[in-house]
């Protein structure tokens, strides 16, 4: 298997591109897809805490392209699947320490053992953005449906069709209460306005936010609906459909047919 | 200027200043750290190289540690001008003319070169024109071939604003087919084109008059290079820029969503938005 290295980067902060990582990571593992989550975020590492995996860190990213450490000794397994892997930032470097081939190098070691590799980048657009880009060979745009953050996604998608990567848009905190009333921005405007292929898009809810705190991902509770919205971005991303996959058994008959028939909330 | 133990950008901070010197001919722009060469092309020749040579021996330390770019007015230079001119420059006076690229240094000195290919390469009925490509390290559009809809489209906005857009050897106008997105700027010293959208946070600035053929929803500024009289226009079919400027006026965008093309001209020196249609009820004189 040859992986296929994906960037997730938003511009914009705080938008929830580690929490997308995580749950769409998790997402591709149930999918049976084994896969390496990495940090690119030097300095202000989040991925390891959101995944429940900053006590058992014991090597680094930077390690690694330093050479202090084998490729495999700084990948980490996830508690709860089998498929999933995460490859830490270091904490007490800066965005400096590591440059773009070598980054294309560290992404090299890893890529005969994973089916997909996802890079979570840091907010900005410069050195660590430039950092996760390199050895990237698709990315996923991060935002949420308010004007500042759409403003930083145009920037960020001007500079990444400069690099011939091929980009599709994630959206997040949609909050349909406020779409309905006209208060936000919906799906169509956002992607009216930046012009990019949506992947999907992963509403507004507290049971992610809950389960960033403890260091779990939704997609590993049986009982959540949030889920779904996570595996239905995997599944686009895989591009197979459903046989020879385990379906999410919560996902009821209605539902499964409101998706085949494109109803975006079937739910 | 550099003093040792004050970092770069504290010092081009301070020094901050635009500020322009040379003869009427040939006026040299300084901003920061680059300068701007701006050449009347319509002047004779003789008088440009003679200009051009006092500027360099006059202000000889004005293009110390700066990028140089040379932008021309009104007329193009031929080849054989244009050889001749930066030999001078970068042989007698020794000044690197910026060329990181060389075809990104061809667009922002008004596009001499880039013009003159697209003049022989665009040909309404082969149906060939021109794609984007942006350069990331100036964020500077640049362009290059595509497919053939394009003609389709220009001819549309001819029809539109009832004034063929002359694309023959008088030509000059710049096309850019594509989202100009935030942060991306487009710099032209005639009049331009874009055939798509122009996103909030991105920059077009004309010597001429600016049409875009889609949303413009950044900023857009048109005779960008004049001061005096002018009767410029932009029009574009979606109209919600963040800000528009013609000439030194300035239009603050507050219009809410109109389905209609609007188009912002100058009357009694104010800039006034109405919408457009192509039933003739603007008269435009498009000074090019």
């Amino acid at each position: 298997m040859t992986a296929i290295s994906i960037v997730i980067t938003s511009g914009k902060g705080g938008v929830g591109k580690t929490t997308t990582v995580a749950g769409l990571g998790a997402a591709l593992a149930v999918l049976g897809k084994k896969t390496l989550l990495i940090d690119a975020d030097i300095g202000l590492r989040n991925l390891d805490v959101v995944m429940g995996l900053e006590n058992r860190i014991v090597f680094n990213l930077v390690d690694v392209v330093k050479n202090q450490c084998k490729p495999n000794q700084a990948v980490i397994r996830s508690k709860k699947s089998t498929n999933l892997y995460l490859l830490p930032a270091s904490q007490t470097d800066d965005k400096d320490v590591v440059n773009e081939q070598e980054m294309k190098d560290l992404i090299a070691n890893y890529r005969d053992d994973f089916d997909y590799i996802l890079i979570d980048s840091p907010a900005g657009i410069e050195q660590g953005f430039r950092n996760a880009c390199s050895g990237a060979d698709k990315a996923i745009v991060v935002t949420i449906p308010e004007v500042p953050a759409v403003r930083d996604a145009d920037r960020v998608i001007g500079l990444l069709m400069a690099k011939d990567i091929e980009i599709s848009l994630v959206i997040n905190r949609v909050n349909k209460e406020l779409m309905r009333r006209g208060d936000m921005l919906s799906p169509d405007d956002v992607v009216e306005v930046l012009g990019v292929e949506k992947l999907g898009m992963i509403p507004l809810d507290n049971e992610i936010i809950i389960a960033a705190n403890i260091g779990e991902q939704v997609v590993f509770d049986k009982s959540s609906k949030t889920a779904d919205y996570y595996f239905k971005i995997a599944k686009s991303l895989v591009g197979t459909d459903l046989d020879g996959v385990v379906y999410p058994e919560k996902e009821g008959v209605l539902a499964r047919i409101g998706k085949k028939l494109g109803f975006a909330w079937a739910h | 200027m550099e003093d040792e133990g004050i970092e770069n950008t504290n010092v081009t901070n301070l020094l901050s200043e635009e500020y322009n010197c040379g003869s009427d001919i040939v006026t040299a722009k300084v901003r920061n750290n680059q300068v701007a060469l701006r050449i009347d092309g319509k002047a004779s020749w003789k008088d440009i190289v003679s200009d051009v040579k006092m500027l360099f021996i006059v202000y000889d330390g004005l293009f110390l540690g700066k990028k140089l770019a040379i932008e021309w007015l009104d007329k193009l230079p031929t080849k054989e001008q244009s050889v001749e001119l930066e030999s001078l420059i970068t042989g007698e006076f020794q000044v690197t003319i910026d060329k990181v690229n060389p075809r990104k240094q061809s667009v922002v000195t008004s596009s001499e070169n880039t013009t003159n290919v697209w003049r022989e390469k665009w040909s309404k009925n082969s149906g060939k024109s021109e794609l984007v490509e942006v350069s990331e390290n100036s964020d500077l559009i640049r362009l290059e071939k595509r497919d053939s809809h394009v003609s389709e489209y220009i001819d549309k906005i001819s029809e539109m604003l009832e004034q063929p857009f002359d694309l023959s050897d008088d030509a000059n106008c710049v096309l850019h087919v594509g989202t100009v997105r935030s942060g991306q700027r487009i710099e032209t010293a005639h009049n331009l084109f874009i055939l798509g959208d122009v996103n909030p946070g991105a920059d077009l600035i004309a010597g001429g008059n600016i049409v875009v053929f889609g949303t413009l929803r950044g900023n857009a500024h048109a005779y960008a290079y004049s001061d005096e009289d002018i009767n410029g226009f932009i029009l574009a079919l979606h109209f919600e820029p963040l800000q528009l400027r013609i000439g030194s006026l300035v239009y603050v965008g507050n219009r809410p969503v109109s389905d209609v093309a609007n188009l912002a001209s100058i009357k009694n020196k104010e800039i006034v938005v109405n919408p457009f249609s192509s039933k003739g009820r603007f008269e435009m004189k498009a000074k090019l």
